[in-house]
């Protein structure tokens, strides 16, 4: 959690061992998962793909995450594929979603600076506090 | 000019550049690396293989997969997953891909290995095109770097058959 995925989408077949994302009608959230299985039509190049994310025990038909009825994506499903990632740099924009109050506080320039400046008035103080505490211990 | 907030801006813009450059030069750090990746399988036996209510065949095997892929392992490597694909065709779809089984590979000591295994998933075709059918096992592993791009490559083996008959 709290990595950055890096996806790219090319019109080149999907093709079994690559991550994808994908999104089903009416589930808000797209998910990442590994290609399982793909079977390729002769005559139209259309394909039938099944994906299950590596941890899981079960692919995504049998546990539940495609549309009811449904036992294979098709590469339209299919948004992009997983190309490389940055670790933890994603906790920023999770913190941020989680705390709206910081999206205020960081990036409106008015409020950045009132709330940068109180935080500036209370790091000074500490300072002058162990400055007068390392003063009297010089003594 | 001078007040908290424009340094503290200066500071972490600097700082999460450096974090970017340090990230980019680990990544390519890895193209250094020259891989020489072997592996061997082995089809032990066929367990079963029946025509399902729905028209589908299926087939069991159990495998010796015998892998050696240390050196795809670098200082930026986070994991290696690997897993072994039956690959077919057939006078319906011009490419089957169907994995077989798969396995987690998370440091450099535990890439050499071999493990004699039934398919962990099941192996089934769109159809019943499987008996007397030539396949190929491809084995195919994605390096997971701690940060950077992925890279992914496989061994194909050929000369693999399925029986005539069911049984």
């Amino acid at each position: 959690m709290g990595d950055i995925l890096f996806l790219h989408m090319s019109n080149d077949p999907i093709r079994a061992g690559e991550i994808v994302v994908y999104n089903i009608k009416g589930r808000s959230i797209p998910i990442v998962h590994r290609v399982v299985e793909v079977h390729q039509r002769q005559a139209t190049g259309e394909l039938d793909i099944l994906t299950k994310g590596d941890n899981n025990r079960e692919d995504d038909r049998t546990g539940l995450l495609y549309s009811p009825g449904q036992l294979w994506l098709q590469q339209h499903h299919i948004m992009g594929r997983a190309v490389g990632f940055l670790p933890y740099v994603g906790y920023f924009t999770i913190i941020m979603t989680d705390m709206p109050i910081l999206k205020v506080c960081f990036c409106c320039p008015i409020c950045s600076d009132w709330f940068l400046g109180i935080a500036g008035h209370y790091i000074k103080g500490v300072e002058n506090l162990l400055g007068s505490l390392n003063g009297g211990l010089d003594k | 000019m001078h007040s908290f907030g424009f340094r503290a801006n200066a500071i972490v813009t600097f700082a999460l550049t450096i974090l970017a450059v340090i990230c980019a030069m680990t990544s390519l750090s890895d193209n250094l690396n020259v891989p020489s990746p072997t592996a061997d399988i082995k089809v032990l036996n066929i367990n079963w293989f029946q025509k399902q209510p729905n028209g589908n065949e299926e087939v069991s095997l159990t495998l010796n997969i015998s892998v050696d892929l240390q050196s795809m392992f670098t200082w930026n490597t986070k994991q290696v997953f690997v897993f072994v694909a039956a690959e077919y065709e057939t006078p319906q779809n011009a490419l089957n891909q169907v994995s077989l089984w798969d396995g987690i590979i998370p440091s450099k000591e535990d890439a050499r290995f071999w493990i004699h295994t039934t398919n962990k998933y099941r192996f089934i075709d769109q159809g019943s095109n499987l008996r007397s059918k030539d396949f190929n096992l491809t084995l195919h592993w994605h390096v997971m770097p701690k940060t950077g791009k992925m890279s992914a490559d496989k061994i194909v083996m050929t000369g693999y058959r399925l029986p005539d008959e069911y049984r």
